[in-house]
């Protein structure tokens, strides 16, 4: 692992440094997310030598991911789907006067988290790729269940309708061709759906534009600007809870490491096992709880290494951004695959060493741009909605250069403001929306290898891992569903329960 | 007031170059459909563009028969649309005939990528675009079964074939714990157990799934699963999950080297020249002959059907310089790929081909019920008749 | 506190409505569709997931059922937002909606010239989206209250400023 410290010079740092400051800049403003300005970059460097291509590109990945986090805290858009779990705990606090607190919580832990997933990639690449190809079709179809079983209890006090939240995602996501046969489906002639809802209008529009119409709603009563009191952060403090920061960090490598399910259900998981493992915090969680902030920030960014990890060894993207590495590796004429650690180690060097610079630059810029950015709140809400406004606008025309998209953004705003006022959480939708397509594709895919079995149902649930989830997934849903519980209490009464 | 101009005129040059920019797609979320992220490029691609284009020029001043670029054409950077994701094998291979046409053309050629709905996606992009000669689109073998398969209405007459590119040999293989060591093991238990062996493919219509439509016309049933793309394809067999599949040689290549993976057999009528230990797949079933002499993986260079012949022969003159660069010849090799560009060089023999490899797929597709639509309404004979 | 029953009954409804319609939805189209095998089917999916509506939806009817059968004195939870709906409070939301669907269709409707001239048109375009955003941001502004001339002027030069400068200049991102 040190011989990563080969590729490293001046130059390469430099790289990094300038990748980092545009995914703060990016990942921060919503609407442009990281996956757009890596693609961006691949357009630029690709006459580059690809050390310095990678740099960039992961200096933008890193701290793009955390920088999802400020907006997420202090305007309550999240910059990205991972960065949704991070507004449950982050805009109450920032709403309370403590947003100092959040970002520096957020900083400090999205930094732990990407350097405990960076190792990982360093240390343990080959044989977390071993695991991740024992999950069949059917365990990422659970997975991806099992993520939105928690969603709907994470985030509402009434179960029903968390779900009822997830299956409008899930109808969101079947807009346009299908994943795997290209058949149109719920698109009703209009050919602007074909090409299915992207994230970002949704992402916008539920969080950005429904809070724009919440403000404007709730006016009357809306006591403008909260004293914001400089919150003294004591090190110590933050660092009290170093060991739920490492079990959500390997939470979010194992997750990210499992390609199509990434960041969004490894911050929401952990959220979850937060929740369940941290029986008294201070606040709440849902209403500032410093553990949420932490278990969302430290898994989202271990997810970093986690999807490098299937990237680099078997060639499938975890995610969208590494979606986009892997074609610069194709544009420099890299084969990633088995073979590829062993036959250019100085590419995954500098894949390492950028990701390692990238860390310490997020903590530095994060550290330094925290107490300036953090002022945002102190304007009046009066001045801050229509700049919030016109920058959903502009963030959901950005990603696909649609009006079409400014005028879902709009629809989906104020579908969030409805569901907000009667009581429906949103994240599940946003979540239920990413996972949608791959819950999908993977389950007819699982349905139609088992079909040809002997035994189906055997075939279907028969592995270890499958049992596992499944075992799993019950728990949560059975745990939430009001007349269950009931029985699982009697059973607790009586028997053994693990839980 | 010169300033303004100036600057005018250089962001118009941004705007022109918006409509070249790589738009980058992804499998996970889906969203490859429209996903143009025309994101416009920086100046500094400008620059580059000028910079080729200039050097280009000094190229021409020395050496005048290295390009073929006639007066008039091309005098602006191309786009090549490629309708696949981004490193697949019609990336791999556009990009890489992109790098040398430009070097031929003197002028810049960018890629961008779009994918989403077997390739149909991109290629009726380009349909759309002016029939200049500006945008290039190299296509896989999707495109003579979107009408039969109702994907859309765009076959390989609707476009120009400057040239067949190369085909990528598909290799049947099984996980290396697998109970299977040769083929001739793995087809007995296929006789024995008709429907019951897995098999994994790239998708409906696509090269992965013909195969096995071959596999039943010569009485082997075999159960298919259309997976999100044959790299996922073959991680279902190196993860136990599959039987068997059938990947492109390329995608193969770091598997067969790592021992995850066991090749049994090319599906060709010859052995790979890379990978000589490798059987044909007519060594042990010789009457798979007739489906076994056309490449089931085929990339094909084209541009719209109405562009002018002036520009068609540019065109045809700079691949014809690509084929014979040594880059290109040893990329060939090194992917141990199928030249078919070397064996149709003029208009009759292509479309001769062309029209022998739709009749075989078409007709195999719908006599399966794969594809939707008879090939006899869009004029598609069987063979032999 | 009978609304608060209604609510909830009606949305179960409404959710009900919209499983039962995804559910005919697939099956018609699977009908249609050329593929019949369902394992592999586009519309297995949806299938699923409009029962899944449909289950969930009668959890919510019987979930307000209830409520309204035992429960008749018991507040509705705090934390959601005041049951009585004051006719100006929404009005300003549509007002808001109003504004921004202005606002979208001088984005769309001033979009289509530069597609046919040339350099000018780009500027125009340019204008296009300044002016515009400039406006929108005054008049939202003065709408939510804000009276100080100075701000109302000087804010939204200055975001639009930075937005065109950042999008445009700095990320080539086209604006609309």
């Amino acid at each position: 692992m040190l011989d990563m410290l080969s590729v490293v010079d001046m130059r390469f740092i430099l790289m990094v440094l300038a990748g980092s400051v545009a995914g703060l800049f990016v990942g921060a403003i919503p609407g442009l997310s990281v996956s757009m300005a890596t693609a961006l970059l691949v357009s630029v460097t690709y006459t580059w030598e690809h050390s310095d291509a990678l740099a960039m590109i992961m200096g933008v990945y890193v701290v793009g991911v955390f920088s999802g986090a400020v907006s997420a805290i202090l305007i309550n858009i999240p910059g990205a789907p991972s960065s949704v779990v991070t507004t449950l705990d982050g805009y109450p606090m920032s709403k309370k006067g403590q947003a100092y607190k959040a970002l520096y919580i957020a900083t400090i832990y999205s930094f732990t988290g990407s350097l405990f997933g960076l190792l990982a990639l360093g240390l343990l690449a080959t044989p977390v790729s071993r695991v991740a190809l024992k999950f069949t079709k059917m365990d990422y179809f659970l997975l991806a269940l099992f993520g939105l079983a928690t969603v709907g209890s994470v985030s509402t006090k009434d179960y029903a309708k968390g779900l009822i939240s997830v299956m409008i995602g899930l109808v969101i996501s079947m807009v346009g061709l299908d994943p795997l046969m290209g058949t149109r489906r719920l698109t009703f002639g209009v050919q602007n759906l074909t090409g299915g809802i992207s994230t970002v209008p949704a992402l916008v529009g539920f969080f950005g534009f429904a809070e724009v119409l919440s403000v404007i709603y709730n006016r009357d009563q809306e006591q403008n600007v909260l004293a914001m009191g400089r919150v003294k952060v004591s090190l110590k403090e933050i660092l009290r809870h170093w060991k739920l920061s490492l079990y959500t960090s390997v939470i979010g490598m194992l997750v990210g490491a499992l390609p199509g399910a990434g960041g969004p259900v490894a911050s929401f998981i952990a959220y979850n096992e937060a929740k369940r493992l941290v029986k008294k915090p201070e606040v709440p969680f849902g209403e500032g709880a410093v553990e949420g902030i932490m278990a969302s920030e430290s898994s989202n960014n271990a997810c970093i290494g986690g999807a490098l990890i299937p990237m680099l060894t078997l060639a499938v993207p975890g995610d969208a951004v590494t979606a986009i590495i892997l074609s610069v590796f194709y544009v420099h004429g890299l084969q990633p695959g088995p073979m590829f650690i062993r036959q250019n180690p100085e590419a995954f060097h500098s894949i390492l060493a950028a990701g390692f610079i990238a860390c310490f630059a997020l903590l530095i810029l994060g550290l330094l741009v925290a107490p300036r950015i953090c002022k945002v709140i102190l304007v009046p809400k009066s001045i801050m909605i229509p700049v919030v406004a016109s920058l959903c606008v502009i963030g959901s025309f950005a990603c696909n250069n649609r009006l079409f998209d400014v005028a879902l953004m709009f629809l989906f705003g104020f579908i969030g403001f409805l569901m907000r006022r009667f009581g429906y959480p949103v994240a599940p939708l946003i979540l239920a929306m990413v996972l949608g397509k791959m819950m999908d594709s993977n389950f007819r895919q699982a349905v139609s290898l088992a079909s040809s079995a002997e035994n189906p149902l055997m075939s279907m649930f028969g592995h270890p891992i499958t049992v596992a989830l499944s075992i799993c997934t019950a728990a949560v849903l059975l745990n939430n569903i009001p007349w269950t519980k009931k029985w699982i209490g009697c059973l607790l009464g009586k028997g053994k329960m693990t839980r | 007031m010169k300033k303004v101009i100036a600057w005018a005129t250089a962001t118009a040059m941004c705007f022109s170059l918006a409509a070249c920019s790589v738009s980058t797609t992804s499998k996970e979320t889906g969203t490859t459909a429209a996903v143009t992220e025309a994101s416009a490029e920086t100046e500094s691609m400008a620059e580059e563009a000028g910079e080729v284009s200039q050097e280009a020029g000094e190229d021409e001043a020395k050496d005048s028969d290295g390009l073929v670029a006639t007066a008039d054409y091309p005098t602006k950077p191309l786009t090549m649309i490629i309708p696949y994701g981004a490193g697949g094998t019609t990336d791999t291979w556009g990009r890489k005939l992109a790098v040398l046409l430009e070097k031929y053309l003197g002028q810049s050629v960018t890629v961008t990528n779009q994918g989403g709905a077997s390739g149909s996606i991109g290629s009726q992009f380009v349909k759309e675009q002016p029939s200049d000669g500006y945008t290039l689109l190299v296509c896989a073998e999707t495109m003579g079964t979107y009408r039969t398969m109702n994907i859309c209405s765009l076959g390989y007459d609707d476009f120009t074939v400057i040239s067949p590119l190369v085909g990528d040999p598909k290799v049947l293989v099984v996980g290396k714990d697998s109970q299977y060591n040769t083929l001739e093991e793995l087809l007995e238990d296929i006789k024995a157990n008709p429907g019951k062996i897995t098999m994994s493919h790239s998708g409906p219509g696509g090269s992965g799934h013909n195969q096995g439509l071959v596999l039943g016309e010569l009485g082997y049933e075999v159960a298919m699963t259309s997976f999100d793309s044959g790299n996922d394809a073959l991680l279902g067999v190196i993860g136990g999950q599959v039987d068997f599949t059938n990947p492109n040689i390329s995608t193969l290549a770091g598997y067969i080297e790592s021992g995850d993976v066991k090749p049994l057999a090319v599906f060709s009528s010859e052995r790979m020249e890379a990978y000589p230990d490798i059987p044909a797949f007519t060594e042990a079933v010789p009457e798979s002959e007739p489906y076994l002499n056309i490449p089931y993986t085929l990339l094909s260079f084209v541009v719209n059907n109405d562009t002018p012949q002036e520009v068609v022969d540019v065109l045809k003159a700079a691949s014809e310089k690509v084929f014979a660069d040594p880059e290109w010849t040893e990329f060939v090799k090194a992917n141990a790929a199928d030249p078919v560009f070397e064996k149709y060089k003029d208009d009759a023999s292509i479309q001769e081909f062309y029209d022998n490899w739709k009749s075989v797929i078409c007709w195999l597709q719908y006599e399966n019920g794969v594809a939707e639509k008879s090939p006899e309404e869009f004029g598609i004979k069987k063979v032999g008749e | 506190m009978k609304k608060k029953i209604h609510s909830l009954i009606v949305e179960g409804i409404l959710f009900c409505g919209s499983g039962l319609g995804l559910l005919s939805y697939s099956l018609v189209s699977y009908r249609k569709s050329f593929n019949k095998d369902w394992a592999q089917s586009p519309y297995l999916f949806p299938l699923i997931v409009g029962a899944a509506m449909t289950g969930l939806s009668a959890w919510l009817i019987g979930e307000g059922l209830t409520k309204g059968k035992n429960a008749g004195e018991i507040e509705p939870p705090k934390g959601t937002v005041p049951q009585a709906v004051s006719g100006s409070r929404i009005g300003g939301v549509f007002a808001a909606l109003l504004l921004c669907g202005i606002y979208y269709l001088a984005l769309a409707e001033l979009k289509i010239p530069y597609i046919t001239i040339g350099i000018f048109s780009f500027l125009y375009t340019f204008s296009t989206f300044e002016v515009a955003t400039i406006v929108f941001l005054a008049v939202m502004m003065a709408f939510m209250g804000v009276r100080r001339l100075r701000i109302l002027l000087l804010v939204p030069l200055g975001t639009t400023l930075f937005l065109s400068i950042a999008f445009r200049a700095m990320l080539h991102v086209l604006l609309p």
